[in-house]
């Protein structure tokens, strides 16, 4: 019976110690040389997609996915602890309250100018407000989107940080293990 | 030709320099991003930018000027604010 306790309890240590060691010889150096440069890229389309997130297919989530794959990226390829990418815990919670705070604001603002909670003020599509503050949170481009891309960045501030928050997370199983 | 557009240069440069600052500009055991590597990176960048061409409604310039903003502001946050990230590992 002891045995088998210990049996089992040295199988747990190691199927613990195996999946913490999904890396134990590091990348290969073609991706230790292409990963970097190509997470930054990443990073640009990212943030590319959130910015035409009103006028082409796309937005905060899929451009916050696609930065969260360039930090997933960087730390599939180089482990968490070697990763030049590096995301804190405050990074993410300072990131994940400010988009989620900013959503929230314009909400409110419009709620409290209008009535309609999410009333696009930088569009003003039925001329419910001064001119004067519509022109604040006005996108500066051509197709009058109001207040849609700041929405997407709010989006896609949340999205990069949540889910590069869940791989940071289980990329730490390790640590989990040796306690 | 219409204006050249601010919207997607100011927040593209802006959201970049909020990622960049992040980015450690050598860090041991990987790629270093050193001047020649920051000038090739752009020159790919630049041929990527004319190939991703404007965004729709946007006639100003022939690339993609959010993007190469976004480049941009994470190559300047790297270099200026880069060294002192630090992760929770």
């Amino acid at each position: 019976m002891v045995e088998d306790k210990n049996k089992l309890q040295s199988q747990l240590e190691s199927n613990l110690e195996s999946k913490a060691n999904w890396n134990p010889k590091g990348s290969s150096p073609i991706l230790k040389i292409m990963a970097y440069p190509i997470a930054i890229i990443m990073f640009a389309m990212g943030i590319m997609t959130i910015l035409g997130g009103h006028i082409t297919p796309g937005g905060g989530f899929q451009g916050g996915a696609m930065i969260a794959g360039g930090i997933i990226f960087g730390v599939l390829v180089y482990t968490l602890d070697k990763t030049p990418i590096k995301i804190s815990h405050d990074f993410i919670a300072t990131l994940e309250s400010f988009g989620a705070f900013v959503y929230v604001i314009l909400g409110l603002i419009g709620l409290i100018l209008t009535g309609s909670f999410l009333y696009n003020i930088g569009a003003d599509m039925y001329s419910l407000i001064p001119a004067s503050i519509q022109m604040i949170f006005h996108y500066p481009d051509v197709t009058n989107a109001g207040i849609v891309p700041y929405l997407n960045i709010a989006v896609g501030l949340k999205v990069l940080v949540g889910l590069s928050a869940v791989v940071i997370a289980f990329s730490q199983f390790k640590k989990l293990g040796d306690e | 030709m219409f204006p050249v557009v601010i919207g997607p240069i100011l927040f593209g440069f802006l959201f970049g320099l909020v990622i960049g600052t992040r980015i450690r500009k050598i860090e041991e055991n990987s790629f270093k991003l050193t001047t020649g590597a920051i000038i090739a990176l752009l020159i790919g960048v630049l041929i990527m930018a004319f190939d991703l061409g404007q965004f729709p409604f946007y006639a100003d310039m022939p690339i993609a000027s959010a993007f190469v903003s976004a480049i941009i502001g994470i190559l300047i946050g790297c270099l200026a604010f880069g060294n002192s990230a630090k992760g929770d590992s």
